[in-house]
């Protein structure tokens, strides 16, 4: 990981495109200003994680007693995979 | 009543007035906007969150209190905004995943908080690094109780 000091005011570049700036550092908590073009999709980490936790969850599992039914089963698979 | 497909349970009819709103989905589900909460008997504390609008969309669910007795919603999980407005306790869920041959996990990070009194339901992430977003159901009621049910 690279590692980089910076102040309030003071900002870094990403792949000479996407700028982050730190706007406010207060209590154990940074207020970061970006800029990037529109296409740079900028997603807080923890929502990227639940994302990916919540099509981990939608899989297609056997319950017992339970039925899936077989037309549903096949494109759950396929579809959220 | 509207009649839809789901699932595990065939073709069920579920009366609009208890339906689960989304206003914003789930993230990586952000068109759908409403689940039925099925709580078949027998498989308590297990629910199925399942979609009204997608048959093959349905998720494992218990209430947080079933994994742990100690939870409790991060009061400063921005979502929070979209449920709140009653003054009703907020019910909270956690979805259940279950890995093929691993035994069951809950995503604590995102809990899903509903207001009984609005049905409005969001899912609202931690922004505290206190719980996983798999953490192992080994040993809890409600992890004996999914090992039942695969």
């Amino acid at each position: 990981m690279l590692v980089i000091r910076r102040r309030t005011g003071e900002a870094l570049l990403v792949s000479g495109e996407a700028e982050v700036e730190v706007l406010e550092i207060s209590g154990g908590q940074v207020k970061l200003g970006i800029r990037a073009p529109r296409e740079v999709l900028i997603l807080r980490k923890e929502v990227k994680i639940t994302e990916e936790e919540n099509i981990a969850a939608s899989r297609s599992i056997r319950v017992r007693g339970l039925e899936a039914d077989a037309s549903n089963r096949e494109e759950g698979g396929s579809k959220k995979s | 009543m509207p009649r839809f497909a789901t699932k595990y349970f065939g073709a069920v009819e579920w009366p609009d007035e208890e339906m689960l709103i989304f206003p914003q989905g789930l993230p990586a589900f952000e068109h759908e906007r409403l689940f039925a909460r099925l709580a078949p008997a027998g498989y308590a504390p297990i629910i199925f969150l399942q979609s009204a609008s997608t048959p093959e969309l349905c998720f494992l669910a218990a209430p947080a209190a079933a994994v742990d007795p100690a939870y409790e919603l991060d009061a400063q999980s921005t979502e929070l905004e979209l449920v709140q407005g009653v003054e009703t306790p907020l019910e909270v869920l956690v979805l259940l995943t279950v890995r093929e041959g691993q035994a069951g996990t809950a995503n604590l990070l995102a809990p899903v908080a509903i207001n009984p009194s609005t049905r409005r339901a969001v899912q609202a992430i931690r922004r505290d690094r206190r719980y996983s977003c798999r953490h192992p159901l080994a040993g809890t009621p409600c992890g004996n109780r999914l090992a039942q049910c695969l």
